[in-house]
């Protein structure tokens, strides 16, 4: 492989990763917090999607707005399903609260099925998203350079929030000790909420920008890169939101770059996370950056 | 242990082996009198059962949230298929690639393949148990969907032994309705005979608290490994039944999606309950077919919905929902059926005290 | 004569900090020895390293003159090592007599063939542990609690069941972890009586933690005091009541 394919290449890989980050990120906050995998976050990234094609073609809005309104939208709904599905289960065993999960995500997708149907959409991706650079011999199309301007952008917003504010503090504080932050007078309640309105927005975010790099909308969309990015956030070490990032940036090389050096393999890329994922669940189970956290005998 | 052993015969043992005979001949009468259709969402009902205990066995007795039970289902059913397949229809199926060579003049009858699937399942259910199951709670439940899917995309490109994503077609079908039911009453035996073990006290008490088991002298770990085996086993021979029900198969079939219908039928029969998983095997089968119509046009006595697909998956998933959250014990919680506890409720009379027996 | 325990130089830490440093006691047959200290000072971490739930980071622990650091729990139990917990760690689910049971499935000897189909050999093992199991809970005066869930016992007795189902596995050596938590002074004299009972009836060598100092001069002939992982002394009752080392651990210096 000469050195542009490999440019291309890491170009490609860039991208992919940044996206795998940004829907990392939510489930790594969100986990951080409950302890919860939340297997309905890559389908609230459907929702995302789905939210911005209708704001285009259905409400005529322009293109900007449609995604302000589908962030918007999503968080709300994000910040509903917490409270609906999760937050009785609270305090009840952890098992029944990820079987909720698994069954909050299994009815967004058949409801998805029902209300936007089984078809796949086209999404129409504005002029400005579809432009191709040529840089170097590399052609890059402006999503491309876009996806990892925004993760960079996000990832110092949520580092400042969570090391510099008081929500962050109370975040933080919620995650190492549920009861004691409780005693601390923090309302544990507004601080889940919070978690989940961030998560919902940076899957909303996350799920247009997929839909502007492969510009097609379909019900069950969000399964795999909801699994993919919920594997490179605990590679990354669940609970750690630079982890989440790390994560996602080495996913995206790993699939792509073994796919470009070893194209027989094409047909196994969708299996790479998960070997990757008991890979590191065996040699360093806390992941690459996370933290231990063990049972007090 | 009670009374009641010193009696020839008690009363629920009659009990047992009149309900054994009655429905012995209801399997008799219904292979005759249903209709085509009608048997075959009967015979669905006997696998799902077979799946629904497999997975309680691990996720409800021994407490392991697993979710890869997509994957052994789907080893049982090639492994099963490709062995059954005459030499001429695997030359018919594999079209692109040829089937390698070893296999292709390989025919075996139904019951050693079916076993030999099961077999294979539980033994790359022993694997990967012994790789993933010194995790726990979501780490576990997301390494074995890992599994699952690996299983599954293995299964997409091996074209040489699984015929890729074009699936095996022509399958015969030997699932009849004594194959399907005759497998579900044995696994539910064998389950209701382990549970009452020793091996079952040893699994649950995993499931209570893994520390203290692990401290009265429970090999924790090989308990998990024993209890993943089995349960992989018997996912595997469900697979085996449902390739020769369903006739074709492909990999799509074994997304993780039929994971969670499985987990849907464990959640509403009451996780840890072998009775609870049978009857909710059953329920759950029968309303799936029942309400297909919801799927088809509707006709809501002020308007007619064109046909919305999807709506009856809809309904289902909700109902999980809102049983995790409002009825976590589910329909039977951690209890099971007995006799006595139809003459507690007041379904048959009360059986005499023991002041009155001990006369005998 | 040998000793049935023996620790030599054990050291546990967590990230760093050391929880444990320099382990050496030696426990003799038939006696019972205390181990006490303040809050923190790594009592339940010694007998989490024995009985093998932690691996000590480094140093060896003997028991019967068998290397058991690393060991796995269960394979420790085997050997003739029981204990209970500091926080009661019951079946909650399980009825009494289902809690004694399970701590014997070690001892019956079955395979998963003869007891799926009942085999005569199997239910023959089987009247046994029940036999065994009843023989205990009679022991420890729970007979009428048999088919209760084991969470419905008061305090007291959930402690004494936790005895029984260590008793159960057929130690040698038994630990107990704060047997006199949350007990009040006649309950702690009762169970002194017990300890002491069970001790010859079973022909048992104890290790006990307790903050109760009643019911630790009463019972100990011996006993090691820890203080921030590190053993500060050890002797007999007398001896450690004399102790300066002692008295400023607990009561703090000045």
């Amino acid at each position: 492989m000469d050195f542009q394919t490999f440019l291309q290449q890491f170009v490609n890989a860039l991208s992919l990763g940044s996206l795998y980050a940004l829907i990392a990120i939510g489930y790594t906050m969100v986990y951080g917090i409950l302890r919860l995998i939340n297997f309905a976050h890559g389908d609230i990234f459907m929702v995302g999607g789905y939210l911005a094609f209708y704001g285009v073609s259905t409400f005529l809005m322009p293109w900007w707005m449609a995604v302000i309104v589908a962030i918007a939208l999503t968080t709300v709904f994000g910040v509903g399903l917490e409270r609906v599905a999760y937050r009785p289960l609270r305090d009840s065993p952890r098992i029944s609260i990820m079987i909720s999960a698994i069954g909050a995500s299994f009815l967004l997708e058949n409801l998805a099925i029902v209300l936007f149907n089984a078809r796949p959409k086209a999404f129409p991706v504005p002029e400005f998203f579809a432009r191709n650079f040529i840089l170097g011999g590399v052609h890059i199309a402006s999503v491309s350079l876009i996806i990892p301007l925004v993760t960079a952008v996000i990832l110092a917003a949520l580092l400042w929030i969570v090391h510099r504010t008081r929500v962050g503090m109370a975040m933080r504080a919620v995650s190492t000790d549920i009861e004691a932050a409780r005693l601390m007078a923090i309302d544990v309640n507004r601080i889940v909420s919070i978690t989940f309105a961030i998560g919902s927005a940076l899957a909303a975010i996350g799920g247009i920008l997929w839909a502007l790099k492969y510009p097609r909308l379909e019900p069950l969309m969000g399964i795999m890169p909801g699994l993919k990015c919920f594997i490179a956030a605990v590679i990354g070490g669940i609970g750690s939101i630079g982890g989440a990032v790390l994560g996602g940036l080495l996913l995206g090389v790993i699939e792509l770059m073994t796919v470009a050096f070893m194209p027989e393999l094409t047909g196994y890329k969708d299996a790479f996370a998960f070997v990757l994922l008991i890979v590191v669940l065996l040699v360093k189970p806390t992941g690459l950056l996370g933290k231990n956290l063990g049972e007090k005998v | 242990m009670n009374t009641s052993k010193k009696l020839p015969m008690s009363r629920n043992t009659l009990l047992t082996l009149g309900a054994a005979v009655i429905g012995l001949v209801l399997l008799f009468v219904f292979d005759e009198l249903f209709d085509r259709f009608t048997m075959q969402i009967f015979k669905l009902c006997a696998i799902n059962i077979i799946l629904a205990l497999s997975l309680n066995l691990i996720n409800g007795f021994t407490g392991l949230f697993s979710l890869g039970h997509a994957g052994f289902m789907a080893v049982g059913a090639y492994t099963c298929a490709i062995l059954t397949m005459s030499p001429e229809q695997k030359e018919v199926n594999y079209v692109i690639q040829p089937i390698v060579p070893w296999l292709a003049n390989v025919q075996f009858p139904f019951l050693p393949a079916l076993l030999i699937g099961g077999l294979l399942a539980g033994l790359i259910g022993w694997l990967l148990g012994v790789i993933s199951l010194r995790l726990r709670d979501d780490y576990l439940a997301i390494a074995t969907l890992g599994f699952s899917e690996i299983i599954r995309v293995i299964l997409t490109n091996a074209m040489t032994f699984t015929n890729g994503s074009l699936g095996l077609k022509g399958l015969a079908r030997f699932t009849t309705m004594w194959w399907a039911w005759g497998s579900a009453i044995l696994t539910t035996l064998f389950l209701v005979l382990l549970i009452k073990s020793s091996y079952g006290r040893a699994f649950k008490s995993i499931r209570d608290n893994e520390i203290a088991a692990e401290s009265m002298g429970i090999n924790v770990f090989g308990m998990k490994v024993l209890s993943f085996t089995i349960s992989s086993f018997l996912a595997g021979i469900a697979g085996g039944l449902l390739a020769h029900y369903l006739t074709t198969i492909d990999p799509k079939q074994f997304i993780f999606l039929k994971t969670f219908d499985i987990l849907l039928i464990v959640v509403l029969g009451g996780v840890g309950s072998i009775t609870g998983s049978v009857v909710a095997a059953i329920v759950v089968t029968i309303s799936m077919e029942a309400l297909r119509f919801l799927d088809g046009p509707l006709n809501l006595g002020f308007m007619v919905t064109s046909g919305v697909p999807g709506l009856r998956m809809v309904f289902f998933s909700a109902l999980l929902m809102v049983v995790v959250i409002y009825r976590q014990q589910g329909l039977m919680g951690k209890a099971e059926f007995s006799w006595d506890a139809l003459s507690r409720i007041g379904l048959l009379p009360r059986r005499k005290s023991k002041s009155e027996k001990g006369g005998r | 004569m040998s000793a049935l325990l023996q620790t030599i130089g054990v050291n546990k830490s967590f990230g760093g900090l050391a929880a444990v440093t320099a382990l050496s006691m030696d426990v003799q047959p038939g006696e019972i020895v205390g181990l006490i200290g303040p809050n923190g000072a790594g009592k339940t971490t010694s007998f989490n390293l024995i009985t093998g739930v932690y691996t000590p980071t480094s140093g060896s622990i003997q028991f019967e003159g068998q290397e058991i650091a690393g060991m796995k729990p269960h394979a420790i139990t085997r050997l003739g090592v029981a204990r209970t917990f500091q926080n009661i760690r019951l079946f909650k689910e399980m009825s009494v007599l289902e809690n004694i049971l399970v701590a014997q499935h070690m001892r019956m000897g079955t395979n998963l063939f003869e007891a799926t189909l009942r085999l005569p050999s199997y239910m023959n093992k089987e009247r046994h542990v029940h036999e065994r199991a009843r023989a205990l809970l009679a022991e420890v005066g729970l007979s009428e609690h048999e088919q209760a869930p084991a969470t419905s016992l008061p305090y007291g007795k959930q402690r004494r069941l936790e005895i029984a189902r260590a008793l159960a596995t057929e130690p040698k050596l038994l630990f107990l972890d704060e047997p006199a938590a949350g007990m009040n002074p006649q309950e702690s004299v009762e169970l002194m009586d017990f300890i002491l009972k069970i001790r010859d009836q079973f022909k048992l060598t104890i290790v006990l933690i307790e903050h109760h100092m009643q019911v630790v001069m009463g019972v100990c002939k011996r006993m090691y005091v820890l203080d921030y992982g590190v053993t500060i002394a050890h002797g007999t009752p007398e001896e450690i009541q004399k102790n300066p080392m002692v008295i400023e651990a607990y009561l703090g210096a000045g």
